[in-house]
């Protein structure tokens, strides 16, 4: 079942030992058995469980570092770094957030410092406290902050200036950043459970990309999260919850570079009717379309990459040329992702679409094949006249001429062809400069070698239909599950739900559920 | 509590470009040496970028008088800078090798290499790094300013890393770099809930930092070592509120947010984020408030040079040297960084300081990821301005190429390696390098390059 990840050379005729290196990036680290490094919240968690920590407030903008990728994920924890501009901007970004929270204090502060604010700071510290932390607070840390709130409070007079500083500190602490997982108990052998609350955080954050809520924190204060049939159950409930959506966002967002879309650019010249306003449409309706899918009755990868429903609002209507309010798209032209218009415009030229980036796309975000950067002495700009070429598709024929740049292009253009029917802004077309468009295609690579196409919507069920595509899938979520790439201790869990996946026909969900059921997910290496 | 102070410069008659006055609690006092790097993208055009007054050779070394230069006679992308010919330092000649020695993505290797002198490494799933840090840092590490160092970006990859090797973040909203300097309000008589809050910030980091190292005592490995660098950068944080506390600094006004008039695919938005981020680092610097300051300089939009339809990476820059389009286009960018380097060249020139200006006393380095749009690494364009007591100013620079470097697909000559002009500018700074990054690379018959020491024919 387990699909070693495919790593292309592109050196072309180089042989071993005189080319550049490449094609042999070790994927995987030796003698690695699932390790637990610590991590910390990324920008959305951390916007999101302000949100959730101070209900019903009016939150302002924060201005917080944009993490590194690895693999296409900002939660992995090698770019989880502090600096210097990320520690301010936590301490500018507990400011504001306590400020504003005071303003309006009904929904969250459990006390009325009126009555008592001696009294009600000691509470706010257990009980907020205990949210914030994600678990209660030991006494001697309910200790020192409460210690911090009565000399402020001695010295300064005001509740509001005294449990601002308070929770500053709560919320500028490692306890709440990072998430360290110490265990529940010194156990012989390589692994130790996760405690309660550290389990919690990691569901939470995967499932939901936000703290936990009362329920989970009660189930873990309960310790009943020990028990493999509760967790299993909660992350079933987890799913249901709204907050689902900002988790299923959060992964797609990255898996698909959805912000990408944010930055297409056509030329005016060629799509004078090109409006920034339709970049917005675009993302909606591939958000739309994502949580539609796996938030609705057939929650599985092959109903992203096929079903045709939609929404189209008056921006996209003249894009796909159907009448605004369509909700399902014309099927010979469209089926899901990538067929649709925001895909298809970022992976475009402001004036020609890109086979490059869209076949490249593929092979990366759905295929797992990684491919080396082209050799530099080559020159990958094409010709704008070249010979006799008229299509987009004829301009990238000198990518098979040449050995150096066919080792790669043989794979990568191919599939990139299949998606010709769509201009740089995504409309469907049948022409291409005058001259018939050429959509047919194959793969080089997996179950899917040799796999033919002509078009995308072909291509689609295709990749569909294909276990290399559910495996690398199943692998993309446990990287984002894990925060950190998988090594060969991880090989067993990893070809686990690579099963469970295939199993269950692809259902998503049901991917989460088996991720979060894992035993590396539950447990830690014992340090 | 005396934060720094919000004034309205309009008010004291400044005209535009003029924006701020020095620091008043600095007048009197020596003037500090201060570095500003400013990094931009794709290389150069050379042809447009090189000066060769009166047909000048390639291949031996010569200078050139900058100050007896009319404004025509400096080459296109150049010629923004003309007017402070008495202040600048063209270096030409210059070779990265360590990017040239790497074997993976240029663009990665360039931002890698560009200000540490290390051979790059490959990471695999993220961006190639150095081994160790860039000289930015390094020098930063040797003041004792509020902020060791200001990252700074309007768009583009980090070129600033840590001991570690790992790239520091930058700051890209103009508001939030603002806040950050200026974090003060206008000042009051009677201290409200936020100045009260604001003046405990120091209590309630201590108590933070505590938490940091004692579950760091509790960690091992990466992990550990990870908090106990959180923990430092909070108690550097708090020694940097408390001295930000005691300065008198004159602000400058706060930009407009979310950018009224310009949106980021605009032609004018790169150009007011860039206008903007000048006049926050020549506050910062006359302020005090640091010594060390990099901006990244990355995204134009076609627009913003009368560019036509086009990705300016593959479509323009690739083809700089063969296509004559392409290398207008290029040029045009070029000489837009050259006229924004201009923009800050004036304003330090105009803040008096001891008996010249705050320029003299900075280093205002401009130099680049690659060499060429093609991904070239020999003869990266290099413009050093200010810093007057080190360099002996007024002059273009030639080295011709004198050694090849070994790498993975051609074996091209450079001049004098980036590891000496890296070392330079430590030393001008006051480091006393004997060396920075490599201190040797390979040639292709077997010997050495020397990377040590600093470059000759720059000092006074």
């Amino acid at each position: 079942m387990w699909i070693a990840l495919l790593v292309w050379g592109c050196s072309g005729g180089d042989t071993p030992g005189e080319g550049p290196p490449g094609g042999t990036t070790p994927v995987t680290t030796p003698s690695a058995d699932g390790p637990s490094p610590l991590r910390r919240l990324t920008s959305s968690q951390y916007r999101n469980t302000m949100r959730d920590l101070f209900l019903g407030v009016d939150l302002p903008e924060l201005s917080l570092p944009i993490d590194g990728e690895v693999h296409g994920f900002d939660n992995h924890h090698e770019v989880q770094v502090p600096s210097a501009l990320l520690i301010e901007q936590y301490q500018q970004a507990a400011l504001a957030v306590t400020a504003a929270a005071m303003d309006q204090p009904d929904g969250w502060l459990p006390c009325d410092p009126a009555v008592d604010a001696g009294a009600c700071g000691a509470q706010t510290v257990t009980e907020v406290g205990r949210r914030i932390f994600r678990r209660p607070l030991t006494s001697d840390e309910q200790q020192v902050y409460t210690a911090l709130f009565d000399e402020v409070l001695t010295d300064d007079g005001e509740f509001s200036v005294a449990i601002q500083v308070t929770l500053q500190a709560l919320l500028n602490s490692p306890e709440f950043l990072y998430f360290p997982e110490l265990g529940a108990q010194p156990v012989g052998g390589d692994r130790v459970p996760l405690s309660d609350h550290e389990l919690a955080s990691r569901m939470s954050y995967f499932l939901w990309d936000t703290m936990p809520d009362e329920q989970l924190l009660s189930a873990a204060d309960a310790g009943l999260l020990a028990d493999p049939v509760e967790v299993e159950a909660q992350a079933w409930r987890m799913l249901d919850d709204p907050r689902a959506a900002d988790a299923l966002a959060s992964f797609h967002r990255q898996w698909l570079d959805l912000d990408e879309i944010a930055r297409v650019s056509p030329d005016p010249a060629t799509f004078p009717e090109w409006d920034p306003a339709m970049a917005d449409s675009m993302r909606a309706e591939l958000d739309g379309h994502i949580l539609g899918v796996l938030q609705g009755p057939d929650p599985t990868l092959s109903a992203l990459l096929l079903d045709p429903t939609t929404s189209v609002d008056p921006w996209l209507a003249p894009i796909y040329d159907v009448a605004d309010g369509t909700t399902e798209l014309p099927t010979a032209e469209r089926a899901g992702l990538l067929t649709r218009a925001g895909w298809l415009a970022a992976t475009s030229h402001p004036v020609n679409p890109s086979p490059v980036q869209r076949g490249v796309f593929v092979l990366e975000h759905l295929m797992c094949v990684e491919l080396q950067p082209p050799p530099p002495d080559i020159n990958t700009e094409l010709q704008e006249s070249q010979g006799d070429a008229v299509t987009n598709r004829e301009r990238y024929a000198q990518h098979s001429a040449d050995a150096r740049c066919a080792g790669c292009h043989d794979a990568i253009d191919p599939i990139g062809f299949g998606f010709e029917n769509y201009d740089a802004i995504g409309r469907y077309r049948t022409t291409d400069n005058g001259a018939p468009v050429d959509a047919t295609g194959s793969f080089l690579h997996g179950d899917l070698l040799g796999g033919e196409f002509d078009g995308a919507v072909q291509m689609s069920q295709l990749l569909a239909d294909s276990q290399l595509v559910r495996d690398c899938v199943a692998l993309q979520w446990y990287r984002y599950a894990h925060g950190r790439s998988e090594t060969e201790g991880d090989l067993p869990e990893v070809d686990r739900v690579q099963q469970a996946f295939s199993d269950t026909g692809g259902d998503v969900r049901q991917l989460m559920v088996e991720v979060v059921r894992g035993e590396l997910f539950r447990t830690r290496r014992a340090m | 509590m005396s934060l720094s102070r919000r004034t309205l410069l309009q008010a004291l008659g400044l005209a535009p470009g003029g924006l701020f006055l020095p620091s008043l609690a600095r007048a009197g006092t020596s003037p500090a040496k201060r570095i500003v790097f400013v990094v931009s993208s794709h290389g150069t055009v050379y042809d447009n970028w090189r000066m060769r007054t009166g047909g000048l050779p390639d291949d031996a070394d010569f200078e050139i008088d900058l100050t007896t230069l009319a404004d025509t006679e400096f080459s296109p992308i150049l010629q923004p800078l003309a007017p402070f010919a008495s202040k600048l330092l063209v270096l030409d000649g210059i070779g990265n090798g360590c990017g040239l020695v790497a074997a993976f993505n240029e663009h990665e290797e360039g931002h890698a290499s560009a200000l540490t002198g290390r051979i790059p490494l490959p990471v695999d799933g993220s961006l190639g790094a150095p081994d160790g840090p860039s000289i930015d840092q390094v020098i930063a590490a040797s003041r004792s300013t509020p902020f060791p160092s200001l990252e700074y970006s309007c768009g583009g990859w980090s070129v600033n890393f840590d001991d570690l090797g790992q790239a520091l973040p930058y700051e890209g909203d103009v508001v939030a770099a603002w806040q950050r300097l200026f974090p003060g309000g206008a000042p009051t008589s009677e201290p409200t809930i936020a100045d009260r809050v604001l003046a405990r910030q120091g209590s309630m980091l201590d108590l933070v930092q505590q938490r940091h190292d004692a579950l760091a005592q509790r960690l091992s490995g990466e992990d550990r070592a990870k908090l106990e660098q959180h923990a430092q950068l909070v108690r550097d944080l708090e020694g940097r509120l408390a001295a930000l506390a005691e300065l008198q600094c004159e602000a400058i006004e706060e930009p407009d947010d979310p950018y009224p008039e310009y949106l980021w695919g605009d032609a004018g938005y790169p150009g007011y984020v860039v206008g903007i981020f000048h006049q926050l680092m020549a506050a910062a610097l006359s302020c005090g408030l640091t010594d060390v300051i990099t901006l990244r300089i990355d995204h134009i939009n076609n627009s913003t040079i009368g560019a036509p339809a086009g990705d300016l990476h593959n479509d323009y820059a690739h083809q700089a040297s063969s296509d004559p389009v392409a290398g207008q286009i290029m040029t045009d960018y070029h000489t837009w960084n050259a006229e924004r380097l201009a923009e800050l060249l004036g304003l330090l020139d105009g803040i008096p300081e001891g008996s010249g200006t705050m320029l003299d006393n900075t280093v205002v380095v401009w130099t680049n990821e690659l060499a060429t749009g093609e991904h070239a690494f020999p003869d990266i364009p290099v413009v050093i301005a200010g810093g007057s007591d080190f360099f002996d100013l007024g002059r273009y620079v030639r080295w011709a190429p004198t050694a090849a470097v070994d790498g993975p697909w051609s074996d091209p000559m450079i001049g004098p390696p980036h590891n000496q002009l890296l070392t330079t500018l430590g030393n001008a700074m006051g480091l006393g390098l004997s060396h920075f990054g490599v201190t040797e690379l390979p040639s292709p018959d077997g010997s050495t390059i020397d990377c040590t020491g600093m470059l000759d024919r720059v000092c006074v």
